[in-house]
């Protein structure tokens, strides 16, 4: 949708966040090969018994509050009956500055998830719901007509006003619903095969409430959004997991996914349904008492899409893609000390309905953008190269580079001439092509000082270029350090995780790699801020508690940062102290 | 009857959740009714009236909104050593035929508004002459007087919720219009 809008998730349930890289990322589709991130829900209970927790947490910063719980029950025995309720509550208002507040920035989100299961020998099915809803305030100063309001912004260096704190939320403002049900059920083979049935539809709708019409009265209640639309999808995958020999592991699958999109007010873009169908197939080869691993993974993808246009439009409104991806790594074990990883995959990605169909002034970023519905799809060669290093209790560092060259890179051309409107001249940006390319380095380590101490160290370094026009690409990420020292205590109970404290310093370099003449202003100064974090167990009698204190940004420094786009208006949000407590709960 | 049950668990349960799934699906919103028609201004007329005589007119138009057809846009002529009273007008004129006087409403919520007048070569400043209903600057109607001839330009905006105790009122609010003339003087 955007590069404003990230996708909505819960952090009091995703209890699993993952990475996943090389041949398994296959699965997930087409575009996925440079890696996929699944944050999932912890899974249901197979115990016998009811457990729970509470989490509270409150942040400083925008004097916000979440509440966030869940019971979970399971029957064992025969039936393996389990299920679990989730609730989380978080109220936030204005968020601070080191100088002066952000006007309208609360946030007001509700979010409720059920799961049920059942195993029984073989068979294992789960059905889970997930609703959730947000309203989240638009920066004010960020609402603005054109590009002199822009430059002035730019001028001033801060917003008009200083603000001050409310929890109200006013225009602009955005509210989002996003329900999500699944099925999957499982079936247990034989030497670890397993073949999985998953069934989905999600619902997303989003309106949007301005901050004005052009001219007349603002509608006094949200009874009336400015833009509404929804977006509804299905999902079928069938997922088989088998050994073929001995060493062969094997895992087919196919997936399929239909998407209808519905205005029902205000026309960002139009409507259109998409059916996107693909097959895979992933192989993993571990030659016995070889220090070598082979795998490899390909899959085909048909996309359609059906755009619906007034029939006054000569735009065409049928498009059909079409292609095959796949990856290939090779894994050399240096016997308990080291693995090296090489990886190299192909990947592409049809063109968005954005790209291919947007007309209009973007307001967040006062540019007409236009789009092209002659655009291919994106083809990329990723490469990468990972040594990952370990000593038990001692040293755990991994350094990858990797190199990716994307041909047929989507991205927004700007034009020599401005687009003249009553509102004022528009810069023109055009849905273009080029052959990109990005390089980069991700270095983590953590070595053990002693018993007590430990440094870690995560540096992530990228060099990204439009290779046809011989010029940096605009809005890649700067140079980025962040160094760590924690101090571990003595655990309360054995069993438990140690109590420890741990100081980062992060440093930001400036982006001294942009193009000429493309941007409102040079991208900002670079800078070094502060987190700070505390965590313990606590035993009320014989109840655990969980504590934790994290302050962000300790040294309450003021920075913009380059990627995101309200830092024309406004800087980055100052010292936020949070505080956290989860007590679980078990019978 | 275990055989029974068995077949149940096996087979309806699977299906029944399906046919949550499907029917869950039914119930699509998809009213497509398009909410209120958002209001535009397409032109900015400017009024010249000289002490005596018929009054000019010159326009500023982009009838079908931003991108497609070009804005057309008038060359505004004024007569040398003369003054002027200069009156703003905004129109919607997007429905053929039918010519919607937005003026009203900006002059209706005068507070929230700001006519603001910026000028390059021999082109004379406007002089604001009206006041919103806090005795503010408000800028529909101004005064232009003219010396020596001399060609030039004239941008008009109209700032939405600017702040008008600000030391420069014309570099706050939000640009509603921003629309620039080029000028001869005679």
């Amino acid at each position: 949708m955007g590069v404003e809008h990230a996708p909505e998730v819960d952090p009091y349930l995703a209890e699993k966040i993952s990475v996943i890289k090389g041949a398994a990322s296959v699965r997930y589709g087409p575009e996925a090969l440079g890696g996929v991130i699944l944050t999932e829900p912890r899974e249901l209970p197979t115990r016998r018994g009811i457990g729970g927790a509470i989490t509270l947490a409150g942040l400083s910063n925008g004097r916000t509050g979440a509440a966030s719980g869940f019971v979970e029950a399971a029957t064992g025995g025969k039936w393996g009956l389990s299920g679990r309720l989730q609730g989380t509550l978080k109220r936030g208002g204005n968020l601070q500055t080191p100088d002066y507040f952000l006007a309208n920035t609360g946030i007001l989100e509700r979010h409720i998830s059920w799961a049920v299961g059942a195993q029984r020998e073989r068979w294992q099915t789960e059905l889970y719901y997930a609703n959730f809803y947000s309203r989240l305030g638009i920066f004010r100063d960020a609402h603005i007509g054109n590009v002199t309001d822009i430059d002035n912004a730019i001028e001033r260096g801060r917003p008009l006003e200083d603000g001050e704190f409310t929890y109200e939320l006013e225009r602009p403002q955005q509210r989002i619903l996003h329900e999500l049900l699944k099925w999957r059920t499982t079936y247990r083979f034989d030497q670890g095969g397993k073949l999985a049935l998953q069934l989905s539809r999600q619902f997303n709708r989003r309106q949007e409430f301005d901050a004005h019409r052009l001219y007349g009265p603002l509608p006094t209640g949200f009874d009336d959004p400015d833009m509404e639309f929804e977006l509804t999808t299905y999902t079928t995958g069938l997922d088989w997991e088998y050994v073929a020999f001995k060493r062969l592991r094997n895992q087919v699958g196919l997936n399929y996914m239909g998407q209808r999109n519905t205005t029902d007010r205000g026309g960002l873009i139009p409507n259109y349904t998409a059916h996107t169908g693909g097959a895979y197939w992933i192989s993993r080869w571990q030659p016995f008492e070889s220090p070598w691993q082979l795998e490899g993974g390909a899959r085909y993808d048909l996309k359609g899409m059906e755009v619906d246009l007034p029939q006054s439009d000569s735009l065409p409104t049928r498009f059909d893609f079409s292609s095959a991806s796949g990856t290939l790594g090779l894994i050399y074990q240096i016997a308990g000390v080291a693995q090296l990883r090489f990886n190299v995959a192909s990947a592409w990605r049809a063109p968005n309905i954005n790209e291919l169909y947007s007309d209009g002034v973007h307001h967040s970023t006062a540019s007409y953008e236009k789009g092209d519905t002659g655009l291919q799809p994106e083809r990329a060669i990723n490469s990468s190269l990972t040594l990952e290093w370990t000593r038990k209790g001692k040293l755990k560092a991994s350094l990858s580079a990797y190199y990716n060259r994307i041909n047929d890179f989507i991205f927004l051309l700007p034009q020599a001439e401005y687009v003249l409107s009553i509102r004022g001249p528009f810069p023109a940006f055009q849905y273009t092509q080029t052959d990109a390319r990005l390089m980069g380095l991700d270095w983590n380590a953590t070595l053990d000082l002693s018993d007590h101490w430990s440094v870690n160290s995560l540096v992530s370094l990228l060099r990204a270029r439009d290779l046809t026009q011989d010029q940096p690409l605009i809005f890649m990420p700067s140079d980025r350090f962040e160094h760590g020292l924690t101090y571990r205590f003595k655990p309360l109970r054995e069993a438990d995780e140690a109590p420890f404290i741990n100081l980062t310093m992060i440093n930001i370099l400036r982006q001294s790699r942009v193009p000429e003449g493309l941007d409102y202003s040079s991208p900002p100064a670079g800078h070094t801020r502060f987190n700070f974090e505390a965590g313990m167990r606590w035993y009320w009698g014989r109840q655990p508690i969980d504590i934790g204190v994290a302050v962000f940004n300790l040294s309450n420094t003021n920075y913009r940062e380059y990627l995101n786009r309200f830092r024309y208006y406004a800087h980055e949000t100052g010292r936020n102290i949070t505080f956290r407590i989860k007590v679980p709960l078990g019978i | 009857m275990k055989n029974n049950n068995n077949m149940i668990s096996r087979y309806l349960l699977p299906l029944l959740a399906l046919g949550v799934l499907a029917t869950a699906g039914c119930n699509k919103d998809d009213d497509d009714t398009g909410g209120d028609p958002q209001e535009l201004i397409t032109t900015v007329q400017l009024e010249f009236s000289p002490a005596s005589g018929t009054p000019l007119t010159f326009s500023f138009k982009d009838v079908d909104g931003i991108g497609g057809s070009a804005p057309v846009v008038d060359n505004i002529a004024l007569s040398a050593n003369a003054a002027y009273t200069l009156r703003v007008k905004f129109l919607d004129e997007s429905q053929a035929g039918n010519v919607d006087d937005i003026t009203a409403e900006v002059s209706g919520e005068s507070a929230a508004h700001l006519v603001c007048f910026d000028t390059e070569g021999g082109v004379p400043l406007p002089a604001v002459q009206d006041t919103d209903t806090n005795g503010k600057p408000l800028g529909l109607v101004s005064q232009v007087v003219t010396t020596a001839a001399g060609i030039g330009k004239l941008t008009v905006s109209l700032k939405h919720e600017p702040d008008k105790g600000a030391a420069a009122p014309c570099n706050t609010g939000e640009t509603d219009v921003e629309v620039t003339f080029d000028v001869t003087i005679l």
